[in-house]
């Protein structure tokens, strides 16, 4: 059975509905160039939840990564390039899952056989990881026509503003700070106005 | 809602608020009651991961404070030491620095800084001036705690150790307990069982109260009863059977009513979530966050049964991966007999990654992850 497929905008919307605390996600990804999707996934975030995002390598030695992570100050890590991790980097990992307790956001960035190794070498991460695992459609249409009109309908009975209220409100730098907004922005294709 | 942070650090958990007492004889009931006791006793806690054991450690230390006349001392020993390279002598040094501690105010007497230099010279490692002919350099020695060279259990280091606890018993009696978190990650019994032997002991031998935490697994190995035995006390934290224990099941609706906003969810609809918990905390909290994240993205305002689905498909599908198809043969064995008899190491696994769950109330049971179940079903 295969995992929940996720799109880019589906996933900042979840992370927009999530609470603010030491939450782990994970993207699975067949892409070879993952640096690409590195990128592309911290300038979205950076613009959708307005803050710093940090990028963290994983192609080193864990105590260096776990290190890394400890000493990031960022409010969301992309940690990515796991590629070399065997089941016994996975299981040091898992047993320093203390040093990594922070109120921030983490999504690291897989592919199928190292999210396997995670979750066969990992249970103390696996459990705070849930159900947040996906598989990342890269290059996928956002969302079709009629998913961004459901959407925005959604957002519009949710704040009783209509589209042109909510781009007056952003020009005016008096929308209110809920993901949400972020995320009708960026439906309306008006993402230069987020963190106005 | 925050509440529902299945990686939740513990401590601030309590503090917000939202601990909720466990059914039937509180363990940490148990472990405070009997330290108050006899506070130099030694204790082990074994359990799978996400059932709450941090939780009652932290409560057991909480409960101590409150006797007045007791120091219990929390030690997470992963944020001290790396957990895989772990060896004995490790846990020594760590008690060692707890104890120097506690004896900073006594600073002006000499026996005890000559004593705390020398616990953390050996916990950290330092560096000397030797001479060589004419030629003056400088040697470095490893510390026991971080480095990774098997150290081994000194005789400098129990008698330091030692002297540090008669000072402390002097200063403040037979009423310090070490409460040492996160050997539950240690998966290899024999080392588990080495420090138990050595460390363990050692710190016993000081008058100091110990309380060790351990992995599940060390329960289903050859050792399992020399573990069980190592210690004054033992005790094992297994999930909650909420399908036949009403007191568990209750347990569990009350530490979602505790977190959830009202009227955010129909009561019929905390049934679901629990069910699909497997009596595990950690799953239930993540499970209803994943819900409740499901409800926003619909652009619904409260949590409805389709919404728990997807939560729950989500969640089964994650727990599949890395599943051989031994494993899967394996699992629908546990489904059919609801016996657990591990032939080898990665059926083990299976239930230190709760794919499997363990109960042992109202009678000991095994069973499969309840949200993994309709996922095998699918599969064959």
């Amino acid at each position: 059975m295969n995992i929940t497929s996720i799109i880019i905008d589906e996933f900042l919307q979840r992370i927009g509905s999530q609470p603010n605390g030491n939450i782990w996600s994970v993207l699975v990804t067949s892409s070879l160039n993952n640096y690409e999707l590195v990128q592309e996934l911290e300038e979205s975030l950076e613009i959708f939840t307005e803050c710093e995002i940090g990028v963290i390598s994983a192609d080193n030695k864990v105590n260096f990564i776990v290190n890394e992570i400890q000493k990031s100050s960022e409010d969301y890590l992309i940690i990515w390039n796991f590629e070399n991790w065997d089941n016994r980097k996975w299981r040091e990992f898992d047993q320093m899952r203390s040093r990594l307790l922070k109120t921030r956001g983490v999504v690291l960035i897989l592919s199928q056989e190292t999210v396997e190794h995670m979750f066969t070498d990992a249970p103390n991460i696996v459990s705070w990881i849930g159900s947040r695992v996906y598989e990342f459609l890269k290059d996928t249409e956002l969302l079709t026509e009629e998913e961004c009109k459901a959407r925005l309908s959604t957002l519009q009975q949710w704040s009783g503003y209509s589209n042109t209220q909510v781009i007056e409100l952003a020009e005016s730098q008096q929308l209110p700070s809920d993901p949400e907004y972020g995320e009708w922005l960026l439906l309306l294709g008006r993402e230069d106005l987020i963190g106005r | 809602m925050a509440a529902f942070e299945g990686a939740a650090n513990p401590q601030e958990a309590i503090e917000s608020g939202y601990y909720v007492k466990p059914p039937g004889n509180l363990l940490a009931e148990r472990i405070s009651a009997r330290v108050a006791l006899r506070p130099a006793s030694s204790h082990l806690l074994i359990g799978g991961i996400g059932s709450g054991k941090t939780t009652q450690l932290l409560v057991a230390c909480e409960n101590l404070k409150k006797i007045g006349d007791i120091y219990p001392i929390y030690v997470d020993v992963s944020l001290y030491s790396d957990i895989s390279e772990i060896t004995p002598g490790v846990l020594t040094a760590i008690a060692g620095v707890e104890l120097s501690k506690l004896l900073k105010e006594d600073s002006d007497n000499e026996e005890i800084e000559i004593l705390v230099e020398t616990i953390f010279n050996i916990a950290y490692g330092y560096s000397k001036e030797v001479s060589l002919d004419i030629h003056f350099f400088d040697q470095n020695y490893k510390g026991i705690i971080p480095a990774k060279n098997n150290y081994g259990i000194g005789e400098n280091l129990i008698e330091t150790v030692s002297s540090l606890g008669e000072y402390i018993v002097d200063k403040f009696g037979n009423k310090i307990v070490l409460l040492f978190d996160g050997l539950d990650r240690l998966t290899d019994s024999k080392t588990l069982l080495k420090i138990l032997a050595s460390d363990a002991k050692v710190i016993e031998n000081t008058n100091i109260g110990l309380v060790i935490v351990g992995a599940l697994a060390s329960l289903y190995g050859d050792d399992k009863i020399t573990i069980e035995n190592s210690l004054d006390y033992f005790y094992h934290q297994p999930c909650f059977d909420i399908q036949n224990d009403s007191k568990a099941y209750n347990f569990f609706a009350q530490v979602l009513k505790s977190r959830l906003q009202e009227n955010f969810i129909k009561e019929t609809l905390i049934d679901p979530l629990i069910k699909f918990s497997g009596g595990i905390l950690r799953d239930l909290i993540t499970l209803t966050q994943s819900a409740i994240e499901e409800t926003y993205i619909s652009g619904d305002e409260k949590l409805e049964q389709k919404h728990i689905k997807k939560a729950v498909l989500g969640f089964a599908k994650s727990q599949v991966l890395g599943l051989s198809d031994d494993d899967l043969k394996y699992l629908r064995v546990i489904i059919n007999t609801e016996k657990f008899i591990p032939r080898t190491d990665q059926h083990i696994k299976l239930l230190v990654n709760r794919r499997i769950i363990e109960y042992e109330y109202p009678k000991q049971r095994y069973v499969v992850h309840p949200a993994i179940v309709s996922v095998l079903n699918n599969l064959s």
